[in-house]
Formats: C-alpha cells, structure tokens, sequence
C-alpha cells in the first residue's frame, strides 16, 4: 500500500473566498478567528484571536463566515477530480487520501503521477500539503505537518518518530510535554500500559495505525451514480468571464468521474443558474455541448465549454452552475500507438487511428466555437433542381450516403440566388456579351411541390474567359436570363 | 582533363566549370539557374506541364503555396482537382471560408471525395485564421484550402504550422495581394484564357525566374471541347435544341 494524503490548511478560505479582491481575509467561526490568509498573518494576525483585536491590528481585514457545507462540496469535487488517479479515496477533515500502488504503473511511476495530480489541483484553485506513506494514518499526519515522502518502512519510521507531538495528540501535548516528551518518537519510548492506563489509549492505537502494527480499516468514498453536480458562485457573474473558474473546477470533477466508471462524456450540459425569486425570476439557461468523438480528457472538455462559454452572452447575472452529464458511452481506453518515426525530414508515418481521433477532436473545437452550422459537410442529393441537388449537413454527423453524379456539367460555385441578366440582342449580359456553349439542358421538376423550375441551362464563356452557367426561365412572371453558378 | 574552352556565358563554361571546379562539392551549391531541391517529395499537380515549372515537379508536399485569382470561378477546382484527389484519399480535406456556395454535383464529377471534405464558414472573418491554424495544428487533416487575406505575419504563422505538421495548405487570394510580400515559398498568378485555357505566371519560386506565363489546357467543363462556337439566341419557348 502507498498513500498519498492531500491536507488542506487554506480549504475554510478557499471554500469562502473569491480570488478576485486583494483585501486581506479572514475565516470566523463560533466568534473566533479560526484561518488568516497569509497577508493578515503578516500583519500579527493570529487564529484565536477575536475579530476586535484582528481589526485592530489590521483595520482593512475582511472577516468571513466559515461555510461548513460548501468545504465538504468543494472537497467531495476534489475526491471526484482525484478519482482518476485511483477508485480507492478516503475524505477526512480537510484532508483526502487516495491509495496508489495500484496506479504507478499506469501513470508512469510516482513522480509522474505526482506531477498530474499537482497539475489537476491546481486546475481546482486547492493548495495542498502532501504526505506521503505506507499508512493512511502516517500519510495524513506527514502531510498535516509538511514532513515530505516516506516510501519504505525504515525511513517512514523515522520521519514519524521526529515529528512533533502536537501533530498527533494536541489534547495530551501539554501533559506530555511536561515529563520531557516533545515528538512521537518520544512517546513510543514510554511504558505503553502506562501511559494507557494515563488516558492515552487512543494515542496508541493512532500510533499504532500509523506505525503499521495495527490495521488501519477505511471508509472508501463512493462517487454518485451519476454525474450532476451544482455549485453556487460566490458573487454573481455578470459576464461568462467570471464563470470560468467554477465551471473549470466542474469540469475537472466530471473528467474525475468518467475516469473513475471508465465512460467517455458524448453529451454534457452546463445550466447557468439566475435569481429564482423576486420579480427577476429567470429560469436557468442551458448551454449543451455534444462531442463527435466522445471524450473524458479533461483539458478536450475544458476547451469545448470555454468556447461555448466565450460565444453566449448571459441573459441575467448569474448566481450558480450545475454541471450535467447527459449521455455517456463506455469507453476503456485509447489503444497505444507505437512511436514510429514521427520526425519532421523524413517520410511521415501516419497512424490512421490517431488521426481520425485528431480530426474529430479538431471538428468538436470548430464547432463548439462556430456552431455546427458553420462546420458543414456538403453531399449531393437526387434531385433534378439544381437549388435541391446539394445539401450541407453538420460535420460532425456521419456523411451521406453518395449519389450518382448528373451525366451534364455543373458548376463548381452556386450563386445563392440566380441573378437576373441584362440582354442585348436576345443574348446575356455578364461583364460584357456571354457566348452560349451547346445546350439547352432542359430541367423540369418540382411540380409536385411549391418550387416548380422550369429552366434551359446553357455553359457560357464572358470576354473575361470564365465559364458561368446560365439559364432562361420558360415560365413565370420572371422570363429572362439568368446566371446560377461559375464553373471553377 | 582538358579545360574548358572559353566561349561566353551561355556557353559550355557555365555548365561544365562548376562540376571541374567545385569538384565534390558541386552538389552544394545552388547555381540561380537551377531549381532548388525539394526537402520533401512534391505532388504532382497532374499537368506534366505545370509539374516542370515547379521545384521538385509538383506542389510542395507541405506548407503554403499562394495562388491568386481574380474571381472565383477561374478555374480553380479544375487546377486542383488531381492534386486533391490524391491528398483527399490520405487524409481530410478542410476548405474555410469559400467564396459562395460549393456545388456538390460538380466536385463530385471532378471526382473529389465529398465526404473527406469539411467546409467552415466562420460568421466573423476574423475567426477564420484563427479556425484554419486549429485546423493546422490538430494533426488530424491533410490539406487545407483558404479563400481569404491575411497579412504577412498571419501567412507566415500558418506556413510554419503547416510545414510543422505535415500540412498542404493552399491559400486562394485576389491577383492584387502579387504585390505584397509573402512568406510562400511558392506563388502563382492564374488568369482564364480563351479556349478553356489558364495562363499560370509562377511568379515566386524556388529557382529561375519565369520567361513567360504558361498556358495549360484545362479539361473541358462540358465533357467535349468548347471550341466551335455555338450561336444560341432568344426565340419563344418552346426553345430549339441549337446545332
């Protein structure tokens, strides 16, 4: 067993605290100042101080409400984001173990795994203390007081017999001091029944744990069964810029779980929650992003939200988030590609799979910024009106199915509407007199729907030399000559 | 080995003096009569006539490669046609911001591979750069066809792009952007001649300088040469098929 335990002295203020103001702040809880940011530190301000005397001291001090319930939130979204490097975590009193042995070798070994895991907190706007250990005890008590990584069962001893005191039993530290103890390996040095019989059995059994020599059963955490998680902003966003760093921190606890129950997000929905009373009620907005290629890489699912973000404009300001995942696909993982040469002189090995995954990576990032309406796919349809024989349909949808091409020629730019033509001596105008080329091609359909065509095509050249396509309208209000598309 | 005789400058000195006198290092240097090698394989642009008049006999396999035209409907697709079959049989094709509207029937008669193709039409001009350098960079296309202005510093950002991944990225742009300077190692002006002609000027290239403006014969648009005129005029419907 390797743990690793992830404490976080700051959770009370980062749970309360938006990073926007430059304000010293303070967490208050039951009247007492319980966590100083380290500007108020600096100033003298202490925990366990009243707030009278931290104002004193420090008249521009920002004294905030401890917030019980959105500490556990923000940590039950850590343990979601942290599940991607194990299924197996612990949550604790500001305080989130996770057992890793079992993913070295996926992630590349500890450091490796170290260096994801700092990048995904991070992501959360956390700052950890990390212990790591044999025991989940000794990981947590490392990291409570930044005595770094014990890996074998010698040194970890070791680390655990320097630490102080405090660290482990802060109830029994002052008695303790008194007889000359002042680190736990002190204490392991006293005669175990008495200090038993002394009201330090519970000292022992932690030491226990810690050492190893007892066993150290844990409570897992167990992610939901599904994905739908709210958090509310702690001031409201009047633009989509100041969403991004809670919809980030969503993001990574969604990544978290699709790891965790090995599925692939193909639909997620981001609800924007507005004021749900007063006469400014608003209902939530709903921003949905669809992924062709379904995908649980939380850097991909980031970038897609962000600029769908960046392209909404908020209807009201706005005061929560709920992230929602809508449809999920299993999905086990990407098979491994060999790294053959993929240097920049030489011939290109080009791995078919890698790039069709890149290709509909690259098709979600257009059209999540875009719209899907501006990524299209066109594909010819059978019909004889020429309006009718193409059709465009979103990219990321699969490609229709083909059509025999039309045996005449075509041009390869259609003007959206057909342009109306000057004639001069029963010829068409365009840039100068247009020289009409074989033809007629008689096109005549449409008169079982609304948009009957009743048309002689012809291929035509200006004195320019481009080549247009023409056309004479044989019935209708509008007899003339027209122009419908360029040969390219 | 007797010496050269000395006969001027278009004579025997300028072909066979730097073989004697460079000796092993002829290989090395660049004379500005000669194409310069091409680090990659070209594409053949399928007008044998064309592929001579381009360094390595063909398009640049990767990077940009400026093409100006006037209007669309110059004969673009006709050009490209061969060059795209190929590529789009490889890999994906994205064209952004085209002109007017692309008519599937008629790609498809030049053969191209529709559902290879995905077209971008950003609604802001200005995202079009930005979608064609994402495009570049994902790994996942090809070729990339712009119809579109950029300045020097963008082109250049999106050559370096291309050429790091692999890409062929042909930029369509009016005949007046031959003036401006460009980071394209290779630019083309395109006029339509008469007879279904197009006169290619290589303009920029790696290599000597082009005596003349070229003019290659495009396949017909109708199937058969458009050559006999072929007087249609105006009469009431119902119209006669002209001779």
């Amino acid at each position: 067993m390797l743990w690793l335990a992830l404490h976080l002295p700051w959770l009370p203020l980062e749970a309360v605290a938006s990073g926007v103001d430059a304000l010293p702040r303070c967490v208050m809880h039951e009247r007492k100042l319980l966590l100083a940011d380290p500007a108020a530190q600096a100033a003298g301000v202490r925990p366990g101080m009243s707030l009278a005397a931290a104002l004193g001291l420090l008249p521009t001090l920002l004294p905030l409400n401890r917030d019980p319930a959105r500490e556990r939130q923000l940590l039950q979204l850590a343990a979601l984001a942290a599940s991607r490097f194990t299924p197996q975590l612990v949550l604790g009193e500001q305080l989130l173990q996770l057992e890793v042995q079992g993913s070295l070798r996926l992630f590349g070994g500890l450091p490796s795994l170290l260096r994801s895991l700092r990048r995904c907190v991070d992501g959360l706007g956390l700052k950890p203390q990390l212990g790591i250990a044999l025991t989940a005890t000794a990981a947590a008590l490392l990291a409570r007081c930044q005595a770094g990584a014990a890996t074998t069962q010698a040194r970890m001893q070791q680390r655990l017999d320097a630490l102080p005191l405090q660290a482990a039993a802060p109830d029994l530290a002052g008695l303790l001091h008194g007889i000359g103890c002042r680190t736990l390996g002190d204490v392991r040095a006293l005669p175990r029944r008495g200090l038993q019989r002394r009201g330090g059995a519970e000292l022992l059994a932690l030491l226990d744990r810690a050492y190893g020599d007892a066993p150290d059963p844990q409570t897992w955490f167990e992610p939901p069964p599904g994905f739908q998680q709210t958090l509310e902003l702690m001031q409201r966003a009047d633009d989509t810029a100041g969403l991004d760093g809670a919809a980030m921190l969503l993001v990574q606890a969604l990544a978290g779980w699709l790891a965790c129950q090995w599925l692939a997000a193909a639909a997620f929905s981001l609800w924007l929650q507005h004021e749900t009373r007063g006469r400014r009620a608003q209902p939530p907005t709903r921003l949905r992003i669809e992924l062709g290629q379904p995908s649980r890489d939380a850097a991909q699912l980031a970038l897609l939200l962000r600029e769908r973000l960046s392209r909404c404009t908020l209807p009201a300001p706005v005061y929560g988030l709920q992230l929602r995942l809508d449809e999920a696909v299993a999905l086990a993982g990407h098979a491994a590609v060999l790294p053959f040469g993929s240097d920049r002189s030489g011939a290109r090995w080009h791995d078919a799979g890698q790039d069709r995954q890149n290709f509909l990576a690259l098709l979600d990032r257009l059209s999540a910024r875009l719209g899907a309406m501006h990524v299209q796919r066109w594909a010819p349809c059978a019909d004889h009106r020429p309006e009718k024989a193409a059709m465009a349909s979103p990219a990321s949808e699969a490609p229709a199915r083909a059509v025999a091409p039309p045996p005449r020629p075509r041009p390869a730019w259609l003007l959206p509407e057909p342009l109306r033509l000057g004639e001069h001596e029963g010829r068409p105008l365009h840039g100068g007199p247009l020289q009409l080329h074989g033809g007629p091609e008689r096109i005549e359909a449409g008169w079982f729907d609304s948009a009957p065509v009743c048309r002689d095509y012809h291929v035509a050249t200006g004195i320019d030399h481009r080549q247009r396509w023409v056309f004479r309208e044989r019935r209708g209000t509008q007899q003339g000559w027209f122009l419908h598309g360029l040969f390219g | 080995m007797a010496p050269p005789a000395h006969t001027g400058p278009s004579g025997p000195l300028r072909d066979a003096a730097p073989a004697a006198l460079l000796g092993r290092w002829a290989d090395r240097v660049w004379a500005g009569t000669q194409f310069a090698a091409a680090p990659q394989p070209a594409l053949p642009t399928g007008y044998p006539a064309l592929d001579v008049q381009l360094p390595g006999g063909g398009w640049p396999a990767c990077g940009l490669t400026e093409l100006l035209f006037d209007a669309p409907g110059s004969g673009e697709w006709r050009l490209l046609a061969p060059a795209l079959r190929t590529q789009a049989a490889l890999r994906p094709v994205v064209c952004v911001a085209p002109p007017l509207q692309p008519y599937a029937p008629a790609l498809q008669g030049l053969s191209l591979p529709l559902q290879r193709f995905v077209w971008v039409t950003p609604p802001d001009p200005a995202d079009a750069a930005w979608a064609l350098e994402q495009a570049l960079r994902s790994g996942g296309i090809g070729t990339a066809l712009w119809w579109g202005d950029a300045g020097t510093a963008m082109l250049r950002r999106l050559h370096l792009a291309a050429l790091e991944h692999g890409c062929l990225l042909w930029v369509l742009r009016p005949l007046a952007a031959r003036r401006q300077s460009s980071p394209a190692p290779l630019r083309l002006a395109c006029r339509p001649a008469a007879r279904e002609q197009l006169a290619v000027d290589v303009f920029k290239r790696r290599g000597p300088a082009q005596a003349a403006p070229l003019l290659l014969r495009l396949p017909p648009v109708a199937g058969q040469a458009l050559d006999t005129p072929d007087h249609v005029v105006a009469r009431p419907a119902p119209a006669v098929v002209a001779a």
